[in-house]
């Protein structure tokens, strides 16, 4: 380091002396760096360890950074990661909200698009949203695969990218590293820090996939809480198509037929004409023994597993018919509101 | 911070009885950085202001010359060398954009830092904080490469842990002097509320003396302010109309913003915490009384001085590039700090008599 011309000669009582720089100490230079074993769940142990760690995160870091997202919906801002060539973000349901909604996102280079917000299961904190803009390579997004949040054990060590404080301009996806703290069918916790703005954005695994969704924080800074990747995988159809998995629906699937009052055994007395048991081959006087794969003994029953249905979900019917077992298929209704 | 987008999180309070497990202040990590830090924690000190940790500095001069973070210095400074011994410091100059403060003390042969460019410095490299032992005080990573701030980032100089009026004022200064109150802020729910309009000043009041001294304007008043703590009392006398009437106040904190809250979850940050040119952003978790020292990365070339614990996510960093011209400034005699050197606390008991005028 030169020393400035600023400093004027006289300044012999404040001359600053500053050592050339020297080589670092001990450790020869490597042109290859060790490999870090994306499974490890112990901390580096060595200097050679720790530049293993460093070059699979700035890795991560790389192959990630373009697919994450800042997401604007209304006066609220979160974050995203595309994970289909279509444009299908994951976000956090509390970022998303109700399906059907425009918003904008911002790619790291501050590229303002567009999407549509889809699905959401509010009891894991999900989102969806599919880009409208036209993707830049032929139509196509960079996307970032998923991994496997089952698979997390404690100490696995994971980077996270998103917008703390909503994102800023000429300020690209913050990286976070830490590790797993625990890894449930509902939530992964790590100690990667996360603050608003995060929400919704992604928790890679050293393999670069996404394993987790920013969600929520906690009093400590190891309270970080993260939507499983596979909690995601589990519903994926029901989030593309727009559903709200997950929120409380009030019951309204329908069979169309009336059962006998003088007991409480599912027989059937009468059968709304052109209705779903009627179309479905269901007659008076059948009594139901299964509904849904499920055995059945009384009319309670049935109407149980029914508030817990939609109309149009198909359902397997097993009736006892006279002597004869007979096997129909339901579509279920919708209640007249 | 920026506070135009209202920002989305569900903070929902989790009783956590583990002890904190995050990865960056697990002693075990700490192990394979001790030859990393090695060099620069031999040219880490420690800063007490009236015998209490305040910060830790940078030694830049064989001869007892240390950088550090300026708004955390008050009262009677002393640095303890890696010896154990304490040696009184002076403030010899500071700078306001950067909050960086040069303290001399008598010395010799001290060793003294490099500083490293670090425009270059990608995402993720490993980054850890000198300390004065054998290990490094913390490690993170290079969150965001070296920037230049914008908007209130890079112009808040505001130091939001001191104690608060709870007052907005005129932007506009009375050419006869003094603060006007333009009106209080709108008590947000869970908030104590304003001190001064508990105390019962009213919106148009004019602040023309606070603990004996005279205000010349909104500047002086919240330079003033800097010096004290929330709980703090002051006397303060203001112009309604054509009375002088006055008050003493029990200062309250910020009003804090939703995001204020979310970023204070988990542990203190640096009441000077914006207001920099540039900044280089890390993950590692550092307290406010252990900023000020060097940073390096895994070569332990010294990127810059920690400068601030920002947010729940941020640590910043005052790299080199930004040090450099501040400090050839600071040591050339052209920040130096007038008069008083060391910053006194008022007294606020006994008012000093009135300057003649």
């Amino acid at each position: 380091m030169k020393l400035r011309r600023l400093i004027p000669a006289s300044a012999i009582a404040l001359f600053l002396v500053v050592p050339t720089q020297r080589a670092p100490a001990a450790e020869p230079v490597k042109t290859t760096v060790a490999k870090w074993d994306s499974l490890r769940t112990t901390v580096p142990e060595s200097l050679q360890d720790l530049r293993a760690l460093e070059a699979a995160v700035k890795k991560v870091v790389e192959k990630a950074s373009p697919c994450t997202i800042g997401i604007i919906i209304g006066m609220g801002a979160g974050s995203g990661v595309i994970v289909s060539e279509d444009g299908l973000v994951l976000t956090a349901a509390h970022v998303s909200g109700d399906p059907g909604k425009d918003c904008t996102l911002i790619l790291p280079d501050g590229t303002r698009i567009r999407g549509k917000t889809l699905g959401t299961n509010d009891k894991v904190d999900s989102g969806m949203i599919q880009i409208t803009s036209k993707g830049p390579n032929n139509g196509k997004w960079p996307f970032i695969p998923l991994g496997k949040s089952g698979s997390l054990k404690k100490g696995q060590w994971l980077v996270a990218l998103g917008h703390p404080g909503g994102w800023k301009r000429d300020r690209p996806p913050v990286a976070r590293l830490g590790q797993v703290q625990s890894s449930s069918d509902t939530v992964v916790r790590s100690s990667c820090t996360l603050v608003g703005g995060d929400s919704g954005g992604p928790l890679f695994d050293l393999n670069g996939n996404v394993v987790g969704i920013h969600s929520r924080i906690g009093y400590t800074l190891a309270s970080n809480i993260h939507v499983p990747s596979d909690a995601f995988k589990d519903e994926w159809e029901r989030l593309a198509k727009g559903e709200q998995v997950g929120k409380a629906v009030k019951p309204n699937a329908v069979i169309g037929v009336t059962f006998e009052e003088a007991t409480e055994l599912p027989r059937v007395e009468s059968v709304t004409e052109e209705g779903p048991a009627d179309r479905g081959g269901i007659k008076a006087g059948d009594l139901i023994t299964e509904f849904d794969g499920k055995e059945v003994a009384t009319q309670d029953e049935i109407r149980s597993l029914l508030r817990r249905m939609r109309p149009g979900d198909e359902v397997e019917v097993v009736v006892q018919r006279g002597t004869k077992t007979v096997t129909k298929t339901i579509k279920l209704g919708k209640r007249d509101s | 911070m920026n506070a135009f987008r209202r920002v989305i999180a569900a903070a929902i309070i989790l009783a956590c009885t583990a002890a904190p497990t995050y990865a960056q202040s697990s002693s075990k990590l700490f192990a394979p950085f001790q030859a990393v830090v090695e060099k620069a924690n031999a040219s880490t000190v420690r800063i007490l202001c009236n015998d209490k940790d305040a910060a830790l500095g940078a030694i830049v001069a064989a001869d007892g010359l240390i950088l550090t973070k300026a708004s955390e210095l008050r009262g009677a400074i002393t640095v303890k060398l890696g010896d154990g011994s304490k040696i009184e410091a002076k403030i010899v100059a500071t700078n306001k954009p950067t909050d960086l403060a040069l303290l001399k003390i008598p010395a010799r042969g001290l060793k003294t830092v490099a500083f490293a460019d670090t425009k270059k410095e990608p995402i993720g490299n490993w980054l850890a904080a000198a300390g004065t032992g054998r290990h490094p005080i913390a490690v993170g990573i290079v969150s965001v490469m070296t920037r230049n701030l914008t908007g209130f980032d890079a112009t808040d100089t505001l130091n939001q842990n001191r104690g608060f009026l709870g007052i907005i004022l005129d932007p506009t200064d009375d050419p006869s002097g003094g603060a006007k109150i333009k009106e209080f802020p709108t008590e947000e729910r869970g908030s104590t509320g304003s001190a001064a309009k508990k105390a019962g000043l009213k919106a148009g009041d004019i602040i023309i003396e606070v603990n004996g001294k005279t205000i010349d304007g909104s500047q002086m008043l919240r330079e003033l302010l800097e010096n004290y703590k929330p709980g703090e009392k002051v006397h303060v006398t203001v112009r309604r109309k054509t009375e002088e009437k006055k008050y003493t106040i029990a200062l309250g904190r910020a009003t804090p913003s939703r995001s204020d809250i979310q970023n204070a979850m988990g542990g203190e940050l640096s009441g000077r915490r914006t207001g920099f040119p540039t900044v280089l952003q890390t993950d590692m978790i550092l307290d406010p009384q252990n900023c000020g020292g060097p940073v390096v990365d895994l070569d332990g070339k010294v990127l810059g001085i920690s400068i601030a614990r920002a947010g729940r996510v941020e640590t910043w960093i005052l790299p080199s590039e930004t040090i450099r011209p501040i400090l050839a400034d600071m040591i050339s005699g052209k920040s130096a700090v007038k008069a008083v050197p060391v910053k006194k606390k008022l007294n606020p008991v006994a008012p000093s008599p009135r300057p003649k005028k």
